[in-house]
C-alpha cells in the first residue's frame, strides 16, 4: 500500500469535494470552449470527460466495471446510474472509499456501487471478474505500470476493455529544465513519475492487450488548471490558511497548492500532457488465430504484437491463397468441419475480401463454433 | 497469306511472347500490324513491324498485392484501358482490315471490335492469370468480373449481353505455357498450350561475359521491376541468403546497383541482364514467378526458386512447385536462411533439376511461337474458307 498517496488524498478530500465537487479529475472542454468565469460550468466539464472516455474506450451500459483510483465516486455513480453498470470502487484513502459509499447511498446506488480501500494491484478479485477496467487520473500514483496493466489482463475477463485517463508527459527526452519542472509536479502531487501515451500503448501491448489506442486529451483539458476554473487561491494570498492547514494536516497537504500554476506550466510548454489509453484484452479464439496464422505464415514470437484485430488479411498480412487454405485446413481441425473459412470467403465480394480483418476471422471462428455447438444439441 | 492484327497491353510480359509469334508470321509472308502505343511497342516489336498507332499512356498502380490488387487491375487497368483504346482498336481494323485479330485476354477492347466486325480472334493468354480460373471459388468475384465486361460490352454500343466470357474467344485460345507445368486443367476445347514464345533479343555487349566463372554454379535472382518501396526488403534478405555461398555460387542479382551497396565480390548487381543468353549457363533461377521468366527458365530446363509477388505468380510458383521443377518461398517473409535452404535445394537436388527437363523437353514439344503462328494461319485459313463457303452459298442460292 503507498502510505504517501493515501495520506495525500485523506488529508486533501474535503478541500477537491469542496472546490471541484464530486469529480477530482480534469475538466473537459471543445477547442475555444472557455470555462465559466465564476466557475458554475466546472461540474458540467468534469462530466463531460467521463462521457468521452465511456464513448472511447467503449464501456458498454451494464458492464462489470473495476474503477481504479475511484475517489470519491464521481464517475463511478454516473457509470452506475446512467449507465446501469455494476461498479466496484478501489482507492487507497479510506476516507474516499467511505466518502463514496456514502454518496452511493445517498443517490440509491448502493446496490450498484461499492467501495473498498485497496492497492490496485492486489485487490484480490478473481481472474476475468470485471467487463471494464476503468482507471480516471490514478495511472500516474502506480509506480509499476507493467504490473499494472499485467493485473488489469488477468482481472479482465477475455473481450473486456480497459479504460484510462491519465496525466502523462510528452513522449522522448526532457531536458533539464523541462525535467525540473515534471519532478516538482511529481513532488507535490505525490507521484512516482509519468510516462507518454506512447508508453502507455507499448506497456498495454507488451501485457498482451490488443486494439490498443491512445488520444491527447491535452488542449481539451487545459483549461481545469485555468486558476477562476481551478478555484485554487496562491498559497501566498492566505498565508495564514496555509500555515495552519499545514500544522493541522501535515505539509504534504500544500502539494494541493502548488499543483495550478505549476501544471498550467506544464500543458503551455507541452511537456505535461494528457489523454485517454483503450485496449481489448483479446478472447481466447483471437489468440488461437494468431497463433494458427503465425505458425502458417512461418512468423517468429515477437510477430504476434504486431497483428492486431484490424490488421486486414489481404493487404497487410498478404495472405496467399495457399496460405488461406492452410489456415482454413487448420480452423477446421481445431474447432470442426462446420468452422469452414474457405466457404466462407467463397461467398464474400472483393470489398469484403479485401476488408477481411483477424478480428473477423475470430467473430467468424466463434458464431460458427457457438452455432455448431447449438446445432449439436 | 494473310492479315493479322495484334492488340496487347503496354506491358512488357504481354507484349514479349505475342511479338515473337508476330515476327514467326511475317517472316512465312503474312501481314502483321499492331494497335498499340508506337512509343511502347516500338522497342518490344522491332523496327520494322507496322503499328496502328494508339496513343496509350503506360500507367499502372503497383502498390497492391493480393484481392486488392485484382480489384486495381480491373478496375484502374483493364477497364480504363479498354474505353481508352476501344476507338482507335477500332480505326485499326477498319484501316488494316484483319483476316484474324489476336487480342490480349486483358485487351478487352480488341475483342469488342472483333465482335463488332466478326473478325475471327484469338485470345492470347502471355499470362496464367486467367487460364487456372483463380476465382471459380469465388462466385461474386467471378460475378463482379463478369459485370465489368458486360459494361465494357453495353458501354462499346453493343447490343444485348456478352454472348460468352471476352477472355475467351469461341474460335482459338492461345496460351504460352505447357501441361507439364499447369497440370491437368480443364481446359477449352480450342485451347492450343504453345509453351513459351521466345525471341532473339538484342544482345547487351557491355554485359560483363569474363566475370562468369565456370568452376561455380550461377544463380540469377531476377524480381522484375520490383520498387524499392515495395520490395519489403527482400533484396537485402536474398543478399545474406546467398552471402556464404561465395565459394560454388556466384550470382547475378537485377536491380539497380544502388539499391545492394555492399555486394560482395560474388554477387554481380546489375539494372538490366541479358537473361536469354545467360538461361544456357544458370543452374537456377531465383523469381517472383512472371510467367516470361518462369518459362525461359524452364524452357532451358533450370529449376526455381519462386518468390511471388501478385498477379499470376502465386500461380506459376505453384505450379513450379507441384510440378517439382522448383520451391515456392513468401516473397515478404521468407527469412535469409530459408531462402538459403531453397537456392541450395534447387541446386543441388537431381530429382529438381529432372523435373525442370522435363517441362522443358514438353515445352520444346509444343512448338512455341511457330506452333501459335501455325494456329492463327489455320484460324485464318478456316475463316477465309466460310466466307468463300458463304459467297459460293449466296452465288448458288441466286442461280
Amino acid at each position: 500500500m503507498n502510505t504517501a498517496v493515501e495520506r495525500y488524498y485523506d488529508t486533501t478530500l474535503d478541500l477537491y469535494e469542496e472546490l471541484w465537487g464530486e469529480h477530482v479529475h480534469h475538466g473537459y472542454w471543445d477547442e475555444g470552449e472557455r470555462p465559466d468565469a465564476d466557475g458554475a460550468d466546472r461540474h458540467s466539464a468534469t462530466d463531460r470527460l467521463v462521457h468521452e472516455l465511456v464513448g472511447y474506450a467503449g464501456v458498454p451500459a451494464g458492464a462489470r466495471v473495476l474503477d481504479v483510483g475511484c475517489g470519491i465516486g464521481g464517475p463511478a455513480l454516473y457509470l452506475s446510474g446512467a449507465l446501469g453498470c455494476a461498479v466496484v470502487g478501489v482507492t487507497l484513502s479510506a476516507q474516499q472509499a467511505a466518502r463514496a459509499t456514502e454518496k452511493a447511498a445517498e443517490a440509491g446506488l448502493a446496490e450498484r456501487a461499492e467501495f473498498h480501500q485497496l492497492d490496485a494491484l492486489s485487490t484480490g478479485f478473481p481472474d476475468a471478474s470485471f467487463d471494464v477496467l476503468w482507471a480516471v487520473e490514478s495511472l500516474m500514483h502506480i509506480a509499476d505500470r507493467d504490473a499494472f496493466f499485467a493485473e488489469a489482463m488477468r482481472l479482465l475477463r477475455p473481450g473486456g476493455r480497459l479504460a484510462i485517463a491519465t496525466w502523462s508527459q510528452r513522449d522522448g527526452e526532457l531536458n533539464a529544465e523541462e525535467q525540473d519542472l515534471v519532478d516538482q509536479i511529481l513532488k507535490h502531487q505525490v507521484m512516482p513519475s509519468f510516462s507518454s501515451l506512447e508508453e502507455h500503448e507499448r506497456m498495454a501491448a507488451a501485457a498482451g492487450f490488443t486494439e490498443v489506442a491512445s488520444v491527447d486529451w491535452s488542449r481539451a483539458v487545459a483549461n481545469s488548471w485555468d486558476p477562476e476554473f481551478a478555484l485554487i487561491k496562491k498559497p501566498e494570498h492566505g498565508r495564514a490558511t496555509m500555515v495552519s492547514l499545514a500544522r493541522e494536516r501535515g505539509a504534504d497537504v500544500l502539494g494541493f497548492f502548488y499543483a495550478g500554476p505549476l501544471m498550467k506550466k506544464g500543458f503551455d510548454t507541452g511537456v505535461i500532457t494528457y489523454g485517454a489509453v483503450r485496449a481489448v484484452k483479446p478472447t481466447q479464439t483471437y489468440r488461437e488465430i494468431v497463433e494458427m496464422l503465425r505458425t502458417v505464415l512461418d512468423e517468429d514470437a515477437a510477430w504476434s504484437a504486431t497483428v492486431s484485430p484490424a490488421t486486414t488479411l489481404d493487404g497487410q498480412l498478404e495472405l496467399e491463397s495457399v496460405e488461406l487454405t492452410a489456415l482454413s485446413d487448420a480452423l477446421r481441425t481445431r474447432y470442426g468441419a462446420h468452422v469452414d473459412l474457405a466457404a466462407h470467403v467463397a461467398g464474400l465480394d472483393v470489398d469484403e475480401i479485401i476488408a477481411l480483418t483477424v478480428g473477423d476471422l475470430a467473430a467468424f471462428v466463434e458464431a460458427r463454433a457457438e452455432g455448431g455447438q447449438a446445432g449439436g444439441a | 497469306m494473310s492479315r493479322f492484327l495484334f492488340v496487347s497491353l503496354p506491358l512488357t510480359g504481354h507484349v514479349n511472347p505475342m511479338a515473337a509469334v508476330a515476327k514467326t508470321l511475317t517472316a512465312q509472308g503474312h501481314d502483321v500490324a499492331w494497335a498499340g502505343s508506337e512509343a511502347y511497342l516500338r522497342p518490344l516489336v522491332g523496327p520494322d513491324a507496322a503499328i496502328q498507332q494508339i496513343p496509350l499512356r503506360p500507367h499502372r498502380r503497383q502498390a497492391d498485392r493480393g484481392m486488392a490488387a485484382a480489384k486495381t487491375r480491373w478496375e484502374e487497368y483493364i477497364v480504363p484501358h479498354c474505353r481508352v483504346s476501344l476507338k482507335g482498336v477500332d480505326k485499326a481494323v477498319r484501316a488494316f482490315g484483319p483476316d484474324v485479330m489476336a487480342v490480349d485476354q486483358h485487351a478487352v477492347a480488341g475483342a469488342l471490335v472483333a465482335h463488332r466486325y466478326g473478325v475471327p480472334w484469338a485470345s492470347m493468354a502471355p499470362t496464367t492469370m486467367e487460364l487456372t480460373r483463380p476465382y471459380r471459388a469465388l462466385p461474386k468475384v467471378e460475378a463482379w468480373i463478369q459485370a465489368l465486361m458486360a459494361k465494357m460490352w453495353s458501354d462499346a454500343g453493343l447490343p444485348g449481353e456478352p454472348p460468352h466470357d471476352l477472355r475467351f474467344s469461341p474460335h482459338l485460345l492461345i496460351a504460352f505455357t505447357g501441361a507439364a507445368l499447369t497440370g491437368p486443367l480443364s481446359w477449352p476445347d480450342n485451347a492450343a498450350l504453345v509453351g513459351p514464345a521466345l525471341a532473339e533479343r538484342p544482345a547487351d555487349l557491355d554485359f560483363p561475359r569474363d566475370w562468369l566463372d565456370p568452376g561455380r554454379k550461377h544463380v540469377l535472382i531476377s524480381m522484375g521491376t520490383l520498387a524499392a518501396e515495395n520490395s519489403h526488403g527482400f533484396y537485402e534478405r536474398a543478399v545474406e541468403a546467398v552471402r556464404p555461398l561465395g565459394d560454388r555460387v556466384q550470382v547475378i542479382l537485377t536491380a539497380p546497383p544502388e539499391t545492394i551497396p555492399d555486394a560482395p565480390d560474388h554477387i554481380l548487381v546489375r539494372t538490366r541482364v541479358p537473361v536469354l543468353e545467360l538461361m544456357p549457363r544458370l543452374d537456377a533461377v531465383v523469381s517472383h514467378g512472371g510467367l516470361n521468366t518462369v518459362c525461359e527458365a524452364l524452357a532451358h530446363g533450370v529449376p526455381l526458386v519462386v518468390a511471388p509477388i501478385k498477379g499470376d505468380q502465386p500461380i506459376n510458383a505453384a505450379q513450379v512447385q507441384a510440378a517439382g521443377a522448383g520451391v515456392r518461398v513468401s516473397f515478404a517473409r521468407v527469412r535469409p536462411e530459408a531462402l538459403r535452404a531453397a537456392i541450395v535445394t534447387v541446386l543441388e537436388e537431381l530429382p529438381v533439376r529432372a523435373a525442370a527437363e522435363a517441362v522443358r523437353d514438353s515445352f520444346a514439344a509444343a512448338g512455341g511461337a511457330a506452333a501459335a503462328a501455325e494456329q492463327l494461319a489455320r484460324l485464318a485459313r478456316d475463316g477465309q474458307d466460310a466466307s468463300r463457303r458463304e459467297r459460293e452459298g449466296s452465288l448458288e442460292s441466286l442461280s
